[in-house]
């Protein structure tokens, strides 16, 4: 491919938009290790996309929501904090995952609880008919 | 003399703010979210045309980029390109919730609703005066790929062209975008 002519097709300007297709962004992101002219091609288009988007950056939300918005995210940092040991694993909350050997003595207790069961079962029936068979006629 | 113009302003470069983020540094975070608040809700609003929708968007993109930042990779590109990508699939995920819908506030982009305004005004100066000279094609061009949230698709049927020529139109929308930034 020639990748003058791909430079040019407006696969970059699409794609630094977020309109490309998963297809096209895998090709893209492949080529561009290999054409380093496509790479500082997407890198100027990026640089442009930002410096154009932040000449907006004056609209902002009115007051009132944009004061919401930050109390939101005050609340949803703190929150996360919080949090934090939970999603890190650290030492204080051991991770308990339970390995093939694990659940074969599980399931061994399981076997055994299962014969006593019916040990006991069958006991109660043995102490019932003898119960029966020694009551006086 | 007040107390705020003795505080110190600190700046990052990207890669600083980057690595902060990376360590969890809420400070980092602020300047982050006092850099870009406006240009991501400006890209929420394009969206969804609704100053409350798009704060939610807003706040839902900040708490995103704050736990995916280790995700971002500066070798894929630049940080802003990672988080305008967060913020129009937000966006887009509002646009296509039952609240949202049933707020029955869904309408078609008009020449209202450009960022900037098509018509002169005298006030205008430097680049964003500059900007008023892009020709009104093009500057629609710009706003829709990289405001409205629309798919090319959509794009072509709103300015009724053929889908194949969406990305060079764009393309060439931004060329002369680009060559206008240069001139100032």
């Amino acid at each position: 491919m020639n990748i003058k002519t791909y430079i040019s097709s407006g696969i970059i300007e699409s794609f630094v938009a977020g309109l490309a297709t998963s297809e096209e962004i895998a090709e893209l992101e492949a080529m561009r290790q290999e054409y380093p002219d496509l790479d500082i091609a997407i890198r100027e288009c990026e640089y442009d996309m930002e410096n154009y988007i932040q000449l907006q950056r004056d609209h902002l939300p009115p007051e009132k929501l944009r004061q919401r918005v930050k109390q939101m995210l005050m609340v949803s940092l703190e929150a996360e904090k919080n949090k934090t040991p939970y999603i890190n694993n650290s030492t204080s909350y051991p991770d308990i995952k339970l390995s093939p050997d694990k659940m074969r003595v599980h399931i061994g207790w399981k076997t055994l609880l299962i014969y006593l069961l019916i040990y006991i079962a069958v006991s109660l029936v043995a102490a019932a008919v003898f119960f029966f068979m020694t009551l006086p006629k | 003399m007040s107390r705020n113009r003795l505080k110190p302003t600190i700046t990052y470069s990207e890669s600083e703010l980057v690595m902060l983020l990376k360590e969890a540094d809420t400070n980092a975070f602020w300047h982050l979210y006092h850099h870009y608040e406006g240009a991501l809700y400006q890209v929420a609003y394009g969206i969804l045309k609704d100053e409350e929708f798009a704060s939610y968007a807003l706040h839902d993109a900040f708490m995103n980029i704050w736990r995916n930042i280790h995700q971002y990779d500066p070798n894929k590109g630049r940080l802003f390109t990672w988080m305008h990508q967060i913020i129009r699939h937000k966006s887009l995920e509002i646009l296509q919730s039952k609240t949202y819908r049933e707020s029955n506030r869904i309408k078609s982009m008009t020449e209202s609703d450009l960022m900037i305004p098509l018509q002169d005004s005298p006030e205008q100066s430097g680049l964003r005066g500059l900007l008023q000279q892009l020709k009104k094609e093009h500057r629609v061009l710009i706003e829709l790929s990289y405001f409205a949230g629309y798919t090319r698709k959509e794009i072509a049927t709103q300015l009724d062209i053929p889908v194949g020529t969406v990305k060079t139109r764009i393309r060439a929308a931004l060329l002369v975008l680009r060559k206008m930034m240069q001139l100032f």
